[in-house]
C-alpha cells in the first residue's frame, strides 16, 4: 500500500518542483534596469560550443537592451586560471566577468578577486527584482561551493557532477546477464556500490578472442575507463571513491555554525582502503598513459573498448554517448555513480573586483545565466546548473536519450549533495588552489605505483596540512 | 606410672603464658610492620608520580608561557628567523620533556591512560610539525616585514602628497587667482584639487588597510582603491602641468595596490597567517591546559588514593588493635584460667580439701571421701591420706569394739543409743533396746575356765551378731557376759520375736553348761525395752528400763521380758 503511494508521490513531487521552477523563472525572467555605466565589458568564457551563441546572440541582445558593448574572450579551460589570475593580481581590469572553476571560487573570493554578488545585487538591483527567485532556480549545493563567508561570489553555468556512463547493450544482453548471475550470484545491473562496480568491471574485462555478447573479441575489452593519467581528474575519481567509503581528505570543523579550522583524519584506514580499491579497479581499466583523462575515457567508451566509465563528468555525455564501436547494438545510458558521492563541481561566472563596469558585468552575468541563457547552453550539450532548465529540457527529451540520462542523473546527484557540501574540507578550503594539485600529484604517484600507498598518503596529508596552513585562512590540525 | 610434677605443671603453664605473650608481641609487631610497609609502598609508588605530575604541570606552564610569548612576538612584533628558531627549539625540548614524563606516568598505570595517550598523540603531532610552525611564523614575519615596508612607502607617498601635490595645487590656485585665468587653467585647478582630494582618499584607504582585521572589509578597501585609482588614472588632460605630479604619485602608488606583494595581498596574508598561527599556537596552548588538567587530575587521584589508603590503613589498624586487644585479653584470660586451674583447682583447692579431710580424719570422722585427682605430689598426699584413713578406721574400730567378740563396746553403745534416741525422738519412731545376759556365766567360767568362758562369749556374740543382720541393727558387748541389741524403727514386740530366734539358735548350738541349774546348755536372759523416745528421754532412763526388764528376766532365767513405755 505504502509502496503504491510512493510510486505516485515521486513523480508528483517532481512535477510540483518543475512547475514551481518554471513559473518562477518564466514569470520573473531577467528584467535589466537602465545601466548608467555604458563602458564596454570584457567577458571571459570557456572556449567551446556555447561561445558562438554568446557572441552572436546573447551579447548583442544584451548590448541592444543596455547599450553596453560586450567583448567576449574565449579561452581554453587549461589557460583560464593563469590568464585571469595574472590580470587580477596586477589589478589590470582586463576582465569584467570572470570564468572560474568551483575549486578556485573560495580562494578567489577570499583574495578579493571576485565581488560578492549579494552586494552587487544590493547595489545595482535595489529592489532585488527577481534576485531571490533567480537564485532559487539553481542547485543549492553549487551555491554552497561557490559562496564565501555566506556571500555568493559566482553563478554556476556548467555542472560537471559525475555519473556512470555505460554500455546499456552489454547490461541488457541475455548471455552476459546469465553469465554474470551465475558467477556473482546477483543480477547484472548498473553498479550502485563500489563492490558491485569491482565485480562488474572484473566481469567485463576480457582478452582478445574471448566472447562478449556471444561474439569473439578482436581486441582486449575492459570493464572500466579510469582517468588515471597525471591530470587533475584522477583525484576527482579518488574523491568520489573516498567519499563513497565515508572518508574525507580533510574535515572542516565548526563552532556555532562558523568554520573554525580543518583537521586531517587521524585514522588513515579509509584513505588506504580507497587507494587499494583504486589500484584493484585499475586492473580492469582500459590502459592509460600519463595523459589519459576525461576525453580519452569518454572516447574509450564511445569506441567500444570499455563497458563503463563509472566516474564520468556528466557534462561529457555528448562525447561518451557516441556510438563508434561499429557494433550496431551499441547503446548508451547513464546511471548514478557507484557509492552515491560523485565528485561535484561547476564552472561559474563572477564579477572581477577590478572591473571597470561592475554594474554591467553583474547584469550580463545574470543575463547569461538566465533560464534562456542556460537553455541555450544546454541545447549545445552543456550541463545546465539551473533546475528549471534541467526539468524543462528533460520533459522535452526522449526518455532514453543520452542527454535525458545526463540531465536526470545530474539533477539527482546535485540534489543529493544538498546540505552536505559543508561536511567536506575539499569544498570549504580557500587553499584548494594549492591543495588540488597536491591531490593530483600524489593520487597519480600512488595509482602509478611510484609511491607505496601508506607513504604516499602520509606525505600527501602532511603536504595538505602545510598547504592549508600556509595558503588558507583557517588552520589545519592533525598528523 | 608417670607422674607429672607440679613444678613441671608450673613450668608448662609459665611457658604457655610466655608463648601467648610472645605470640601477642609478634602479632602486634606483624601488624605494625604490615601497616608500615603498606604506607611505605604507597609512598614509594605515589611520590614519584606526584613529582612527575608536578613536573608535567610546571613544564606545561612553561610551554604555555613560551607559546604566549611566541604568539605575541609573531603577531605584534617584528621578529627574526633566528629568534623564532630558538623559540621553536626550546618548545621542542619542553614538549619532549613532557612527552617523556607522560610516558613514565603511563607506565605507572596509576590512571586512565586514554587521555594521556591522546595528549601524547597531540604532542607527537606538534613535534612533527614544529618545522612547519616555524615556517608559518617566518612567513608571518616576512608578511609583517613587507607590511612594515608598505607603511614606510605609504608615508613617503603621503609626504609626496602633502609636500608636492598640495603645494603644487596651492601654487596653481594662487597663480590662477592672481590673474584672469583661462578655461584650461581653471580646469587644471579643478583637476588638481580633485586629484589631491582623491589621492588623499586613496592614501586613507591604504592606511585603513593596515588597521582592518576583516577580510571582507579589506576586499572592499581593495575594490574602492582600485576603482579610485582607475578614476584618478583616467582623469586629467595630458597637457596639464599638474598631471606630471599626479602621474608620479600614481606610479608610486601602483606597486602598493597591485602585484604579488600589494598591500592588500600582504594584509590578507598577515590576517590569514595570523589567524592560522593563532590557531596552531592556540591548539598547543589548549593541549598544555589539557595536560595541566590531566596532571591535576592525577594529583587529585593520588590524593584521593592516599586518603582511601589512609582510611583503609586506619581501619586495618583499628581492626588489628581490636584483634590485639582480643588476643591480649584472651591471653590474659587463658593465663588467668591456666593459673587458676593450676593453683586454685590443682593446688589450693586440693590442699584445702586435703587439709579439711585431714582435720576430719583427725577428729575421727572416717566417712571423709578421699579422691586422688592427679598423679602428682598432692596425689601422693591424697594417696597417703587414703591409707591413713584406713588406719584411722582400723584404730577407731578397735576403740569401739570389743576385742574378744568383735561386737561394739559399751562406749559405742552409749553414743549410739544417745544418737538413736535423739533421732527417733525427732522422727517420732519406735526404738527397741534389748539387754542380754548369759545365765550363770560366772559358774561357767569357774567350771570350764576363762579360755572356755571367752570361747562361750565369742560363740554367743556371733549368734547375736547374726541375729542383727538388718541394716541399722547393732549388737554391743556392754559388760562381762552382758550384751545389748539396739534395733531402730522397731517395736519391743518386733524385737522380741527376733530375739526368740536368737534363743532358739542358742539352744540349737547347744553349748554345754554343766554348772547351769536350768539347762545343760548355755542360756540367755533378755530384757527388752521398746518405746518411741521423747525429747527429754535420756540414755540412762532408756537403759534403766531395759535393765529392769532384764532383771525380771533374770529372775526366771532363759527368758525374755518385754517392757514397753506406751503400755
Amino acid at each position: 500500500m505504502n509502496y503504491i503511494k510512493l510510486i505516485y508521490l515521486k513523480p508528483l513531487f517532481f512535477i510540483v518542483i518543475f512547475l514551481t521552477n518554471i513559473t518562477a523563472s518564466f514569470g520573473l525572467e531577467v528584467v535589466i534596469p537602465k545601466i548608467k555605466n555604458k563602458q564596454a565589458i570584457t567577458v571571459v568564457v570557456e572556449k567551446g560550443h556555447w561561445t558562438k551563441y554568446l557572441k552572436e546572440k546573447l551579447a548583442p541582445h544584451f548590448t541592444k537592451l543596455t547599450h553596453v558593448p560586450v567583448n567576449i574572450i574565449e579561452i581554453p579551460l587549461g589557460n583560464m586560471h593563469q590568464l585571469q589570475d595574472k590580470s587580477l593580481i596586477d589589478a589590470k581590469g582586463d576582465y569584467d566577468v570572470l570564468t572560474l572553476e568551483a575549486g578556485w571560487a573560495k580562494e578567489w573570493a577570499a583574495k578579493g578577486y571576485t565581488v560578492s554578488l549579494n552586494e552587487l545585487a544590493k547595489q545595482f538591483d535595489p529592489k532585488q527584482s527577481g534576485w531571490d527567485n533567480y537564485l532559487i532556480s539553481f542547485y543549492p549545493s553549487l551555491f554552497e561551493i561557490l559562496s564565501y563567508q555566506n556571500q555568493l561570489h559566482s553563478i554556476p553555468y556548467n555542472t560537471y557532477v559525475m555519473a556512470n556512463h555505460y554500455r546499456a547493450d552489454l547490461f541488457n544482453n541475455k548471455i552476459e546477464r546469465k553469465a554474470f548471475q551465475l558467477r556473482y550470484g546477483y543480477k547484472l545491473s548498473p553498479p550502485k556500490t563500489l563492490s558491485q562496480l569491482k565485480d562488474i568491471a572484473q566481469f567485463f574485462t576480457r582478452k582478445k578472442g574471448e566472447l562478449l555478447k556471444g561474439k569473439e573479441l578482436s581486441q582486449n575489452f575492459y570493464g572500466v575507463a579510469l582517468m588515471s593519467g597525471n591530470k587533475p581528474h584522477i583525484n576527482d575519481e579518488w574523491s568520489a571513491i573516498l567519499w563513497a567509503m565515508g572518508g574525507v581528505w580533510f574535515k572542516p570543523n565548526y563552532k556555532d555554525g562558523v568554520l573554525v579550522n580543518f583537521s586531517i583524519p587521524q585514522d588513515l584506514k579509509i584513505l588506504e582502503k580507497t587507494a587499494n580499491y583504486y589500484l584493484n579497479l585499475k586492473q580492469f581499466a582500459y590502459p592509460a598513459n600519463k595523459d589519459f583523462a576525461y576525453l580519452e575515457s569518454a572516447q574509450a567508451l564511445a569506441s567500444g573498448h570499455v563497458a563503463m566509465w563509472p566516474f564520468a563528468y556528466n557534462n561529457l555525455w555528448s562525447v561518451s554517448s557516441k556510438l563508434n564501436s561499429g557494433d550496431k547494438e551499441q547503446s548508451f545510458a547513464i546511471s548514478a555513480t557507484p557509492g552515491g558521492r560523485p565528485y561535484h563541481g561547476a564552472y561559474a561566472f563572477a564579477v572581477a573586483y577590478d572591473s571597470n563596469n561592475p554594474e554591467a558585468a553583474f547584469w550580463f552575468l545574470r543575463f547569461m545565466t538566465s533560464q534562456k541563457g542556460q537553455a541555450e547552453y544546454a541545447k549545445g550539450g552543456g550541463n545546465p546548473t539551473r533546475k528549471d532548465v534541467n526539468l524543462l529540457l528533460s520533459s522535452k527529451l526522449e526518455k532514453k536519450s543520452p542527454q535525458f540520462y545526463s540531465l536526470k542523473t545530474t539533477y539527482e546527484a546535485n540534489m543529493a549533495w544538498n546540505h552536505h557540501i559543508g561536511e567536506y574540507g575539499h569544498y570549504m578550503s580557500t587553499a584548494m588552489g594549492t591543495i588540488y594539485p597536491l591531490l593530483t600529484h600524489y593520487t597519480y604517484l600512488i595509482s602509478n605505483k611510484d609511491l607505496e600507498i601508506e607513504i604516499g598518503i602520509q606525505q600527501l596529508l602532511i603536504k595538505i596540512r602545510k598547504a592549508q596552513n600556509q595558503n588558507g585562512e583557517k588552520a589545519m590540525f592533525g598528523q | 606410672m608417670h607422674i607429672i610434677k607440679i613444678r613441671s605443671q608450673f613450668n608448662t603453664v609459665f611457658i604457655f603464658i610466655m608463648i601467648l605473650a610472645l605470640l601477642s608481641f609478634l602479632t602486634a609487631n606483624y601488624f605494625v610492620r604490615n601497616v608500615s610497609e603498606s604506607y611505605e609502598g604507597i609512598i614509594d609508588n605515589s611520590l614519584p608520580i606526584m613529582n612527575k605530575s608536578s613536573e608535567v604541570t610546571q613544564l606545561a606552564a612553561q610551554i604555555e608561557s613560551h607559546l604566549i610569548q611566541l604568539h605575541i612576538d609573531a603577531t605584534d612584533d617584528l621578529n627574526n628567523n633566528k629568534r623564532n628558531h630558538i623559540k621553536i627549539y626550546t618548545l621542542t625540548k619542553l614538549w619532549k620533556g613532557i612527552d617523556s614524563l607522560l610516558e613514565e606516568i603511563i607506565l605507572s598505570k596509576i590512571t586512565n591512560n586514554d587521555e594521556i595517550l591522546e595528549s601524547k598523540k597531540s604532542i607527537q603531532t606538534y613535534l612533527n610539525n614544529m618545522p612547519q610552525l616555524l615556517q608559518q611564523i617566518n612567513l608571518l614575519s616576512i608578511a609583517k616585514e613587507l607590511e612594515q615596508k608598505h607603511t614606510q612607502d605609504i608615508e613617503l607617498i603621503i609626504n609626496y602628497n602633502d609636500k608636492i601635490l598640495l603645494v603644487e595645487m596651492e601654487s596653481f590656485w594662487k597663480e590662477t587667482m592672481s590673474k584672469t585665468s583661462t578655461k584650461k587653467e581653471l580646469a587644471q585647478l579643478e583637476y588638481s584639487y580633485q586629484f589631491y582630494k582623491n589621492s588623499t582618499q586613496l592614501l586613507s584607504y591604504f592606511r585603513q588597510t593596515f588597521l582592518t582585521k576583516e577580510i571582507k572589509t579589506l576586499n572592499t578597501l581593495k575594490r574602492n582603491s582600485v576603482k579610485l585609482f582607475n578614476q584618478m588614472q583616467k582623469s586629467g588632460s595630458l597637457s596639464f602641468e599638474y598631471k606630471l605630479f599626479a602621474d608620479t604619485l600614481l606610479s608610486k602608488a601602483k606597486p602598493l595596490y597591485s602585484g604579488e606583494h600589494s598591500l592588500f595581498k600582504i594584509r590578507y596574508d598577515v590576517l590569514r597567517l595570523t589567524n592560522v598561527t593563532d590557531s596552531l599556537i592556540g591548539q598547543q596552548i589548549e593541549t598544555t591546559k589539557e595536560i595541566e588538567k590531566i596532571a591535576d587530575s592525577i594529583l587529585t587521584l593520588i590524593h584521593n588514593f592516599l586518603e582511601e589508603k589512609k582510611i583503609k590503613i586506619s581501619n586495618d589498624v583499628y581492626k588489628a588493635n581490636q584483634y590485639l586487644i582480643f588476643m591480649i585479653v584472651g591471653s590474659f584470660i587463658i593465663s588467668f584460667f591456666s593459673i587458676w586451674f593450676l593453683v586454685n583447682k590443682n593446688l589450693i583447692k586440693r590442699i584445702t580439701e586435703l587439709r579439711s579431710k585431714i582435720l576430719e580424719l583427725s577428729r575421727g570422722n572416717t566417712d571423709v571421701g578421699i579422691k586422688m585427682f592427679n598423679k602428682d605430689e598432692l596425689g601422693d598426699m591424697e594417696k597417703a591420706l587414703t591409707e591413713l584413713k584406713g588406719y584411722v578406721i582400723k584404730a577407731k574400730l578397735l576403740s569401739n569394739t570389743d576385742s574378744l567378740t568383735g561386737l561394739l563396746n559399751n562406749s559405742q553403745f552409749k553414743d549410739n543409743l544417745n544418737n538413736e534416741i535423739r533421732r527417733h525422738a525427732r522422727q517420732n519412731q519406735p526404738l527397741s533396746l534389748a539387754i542380754i545376759d548369759i545365765d550363770y556365766f560366772k559358774d561357767y567360767n569357774d567350771y570350764y575356765g576363762h579360755p572356755m568362758g571367752d570361747k562361750c562369749l565369742k560363740e554367743v556374740s556371733d549368734l547375736i551378731a547374726q541375729t542383727c543382720k538388718r541394716a541399722g541393727d547393732y549388737a554391743y558387748r556392754i559388760g562381762g557376759e552382758e550384751f545389748a541389741v539396739l534395733m531402730p524403727y522397731t517395736t519391743a514386740e518386733q524385737q522380741h520375736l527376733k530375739l526368740e530366734e536368737l534363743q532358739r539358735a542358742l539352744q540349737n548350738s547347744n553349748i554345754k553348761h554343766e554348772p547351769s541349774t536350768i539347762s545343760n546348755a548355755v542360756t540367755i536372759s533378755i530384757g527388752i525395752y521398746g518405746c518411741t523416745p521423747q525429747k527429754d528421754t535420756t540414755v540412762d532412763n532408756y537403759y534403766k528400763q531395759a535393765d529392769i526388764a532384764l532383771y525380771q528376766a533374770k529372775v526366771k532365767r532363759n527368758s525374755i521380758v518385754v517392757v514397753e513405755c506406751n503400755k
